[in-house]
């Protein structure tokens, strides 16, 4: 009886470190803030020097 | 402003901080000016057509969108130029119209640092609209059904997603209420203008303004809340507009009742209580944004000007000059062609030439022979450009210095001797209807604004009006 009482709570402990440490895990994974330049352009018009 | 060469330089001035990734992209409307080239100048188009996505290859362009000018010489001459420079080009709804497949990637991925961004292109044709010759080879999707099918495939995949269109922005904006889950539009083809980063649902709409003469940048925090703070601002400014207007409609109508009681007054009423619940709408916008501050994404933006005095980045202006002697070869074959067709340009019924001015102006046609006018094709001649028709437009007389309507009109190509040379009529106008009737059609005075057709600010650095006209103004008669 004691053994089977132990097994059962130590399942249950190792769930519950498992659920926090997956939570954590994903909870860091998901949020990011990445700093990035862009440069962009358009309508040059075939203008390979000024024109005016 | 503007040119290949300094665009080169800026770019690789902004890249050079290794600290923050970066992107560059095209929105559109790159290789030809026009939608249709006329025959004659067809080779020489192309030929500063792959000139220039020689160049974008150099400056490492990472998508290019295709706007409906860049199918002028068709999808199999884009294809030609993908496959030989290796340069991205995008686009969503351009399929074949043999077997209605897409012609170009409808999107890319790029890497940029820790984030993965989608780069789609959206040619910004509809459906049924097309009736140029080049559109033999392609046919288009709706953009509805065409952007529903990308963004289901990859918006799961990426953390941000870039729309390259060359549609206006009133479509644009339609794109961004239907799509939400596009952040930026960079737009292309429709503005000659620099157009600010606007908020339209959950998309910063932008362009650069036309004919290539400044360089958009902007530098972005993209967070995971996709969102820009922007959102939020943009939503408190309308409220709070709303809320000014009904503190003035009810402090109106609260002097009108001084001594009595407004609250009699249904319209008061109504006024209040609106006021309350933008109160409140305000206040429970500014508490959500006070929650999401630090998670939103921001951005700061600017134009840079491609000025004269930028240097010039020699691999790609070695790039300018090679396609330059190009198109004049491929030029000077054209205008051959043409003669030995006979064919000669009217220029225009209203020309007159200048030796018809010659026959009532002798001392006036004297005096130009001896200008820098009269040798204006010669300068042309001297740096090999004498047959490259994008030079000649201002060396050369014609009814009009408006570039579009040369071009579409194909006013150069075989046009008459006498008009070779900047002439009378490049100053005063077309003459023929003077020279019938003298006295009843006066010629134009030419003042400021007809020089700086040609004597702009990047082929003539120091043109000063009031010096210049005193020494090129014909002698009264």
């Amino acid at each position: 009886m004691n053994k089977k009482k132990i097994k059962r709570t130590t399942t249950v402990k190792l769930l519950t470190l498992f659920v926090v440490v997956a939570l954590l895990f994903l909870n860091g994974q998901a949020a990011f803030a990445v700093d990035f330049k862009l440069i962009f352009s358009n309508d040059i018009r075939g203008e390979i020097e000024p024109c005016g | 402003m503007g040119g290949l060469s300094r665009r080169a330089y800026l770019i690789k001035q902004l890249t050079s901080d290794k600290n923050k990734p970066i992107l560059i992209l095209d929105a559109g409307a790159l290789l030809f000016e026009q939608p249709v080239i006329p025959p004659s100048q067809f080779a020489a188009k192309k030929a500063k057509a792959e000139g220039i996505v020689q160049a974008m290859q150099k400056m490492n362009y990472q998508a290019i969108g295709i706007a409906n000018h860049d199918l002028a010489a068709g999808t199999q001459f884009l294809k030609q130029l993908e496959e030989t420079f290796h340069v991205p080009f995008v686009s969503v709804n351009l399929v074949s119209k043999q077997n209605s497949e897409l012609l170009f990637k409808p999107y890319l991925i790029e890497q940029t640092g820790d984030l993965s961004i989608a780069v789609i292109g959206l040619t910004g044709i509809e459906p049924g609209t097309l009736n140029t010759a080049s559109s033999t080879d392609y046919s288009v999707i709706a953009w509805q059904k065409a952007l529903r099918y990308t963004l289901d495939e990859v918006t799961a995949k990426v953390d941000m997603v870039v729309l390259l269109s060359s549609f206006p922005e009133q479509k644009n904006k339609e794109i961004a209420a239907r799509f939400p889950g596009i952040h930026l539009i960079l737009q292309s083809g429709h503005s000659s203008a620099n157009r600010l980063p606007k908020l339209y649902t959950n998309a910063l709409v932008t362009q650069v303004g036309s004919r290539g003469k400044f360089l958009g940048k902007m530098a972005i925090n993209w967070t995971s809340s996709k969102k820009w703070e922007q959102n939020y601002t943009a939503q408190i400014k309308n409220l709070q507009a709303s809320l000014d207007r009904l503190n003035w409609l009810i402090g109106r109508l609260e002097k009108r009742y001084r001594d009595k009681n407004p609250t009699e007054d249904a319209q008061y009423n109504k006024l209040t209580l609106a006021r309350t619940d933008i109160t409140s709408q305000i206040e429970n916008i500014q508490k959500e944004k006070q929650q999401v501050q630090k998670q939103l994404s921001t951005y700061s933006d600017t134009f840079a000007g491609l000025k004269i005095s930028l240097p010039e980045d020699k691999e790609v202006l070695s790039i300018v000059n090679r396609t330059k002697q190009v198109m004049n070869e491929l030029g000077r074959t054209a205008m051959h062609q043409l003669k030995q067709q006979n064919i000669r340009q009217q220029s225009s019924p209203n020309m007159a030439g200048w030796e018809s001015c010659q026959d009532c102006h002798p001392s006036q046609t004297e005096f130009w022979k001896q200008t820098n006018h009269a040798n204006a094709l010669q300068t042309l001649v001297k740096v090999k450009q004498q047959y490259n028709q994008d030079c000649l437009i201002c060396h050369v007389t014609l009814p009009t210095y408006d570039p579009e309507t040369v071009m579409k009109d194909n006013l150069i190509a075989g046009l008459n001797e006498e008009f070779h040379n900047v002439t009378c009529e490049s100053c005063h106008g077309p003459g023929r209807k003077h020279a019938a009737q003298p006295e009843k059609h006066k010629p134009l005075i030419p003042d400021d604004k007809t020089c700086r057709n040609c004597h702009t600010p990047e082929h003539d650095t120091d043109f000063d009006y009031e010096r210049k006209v005193r020494v090129i103004c014909c002698p009264a008669s």
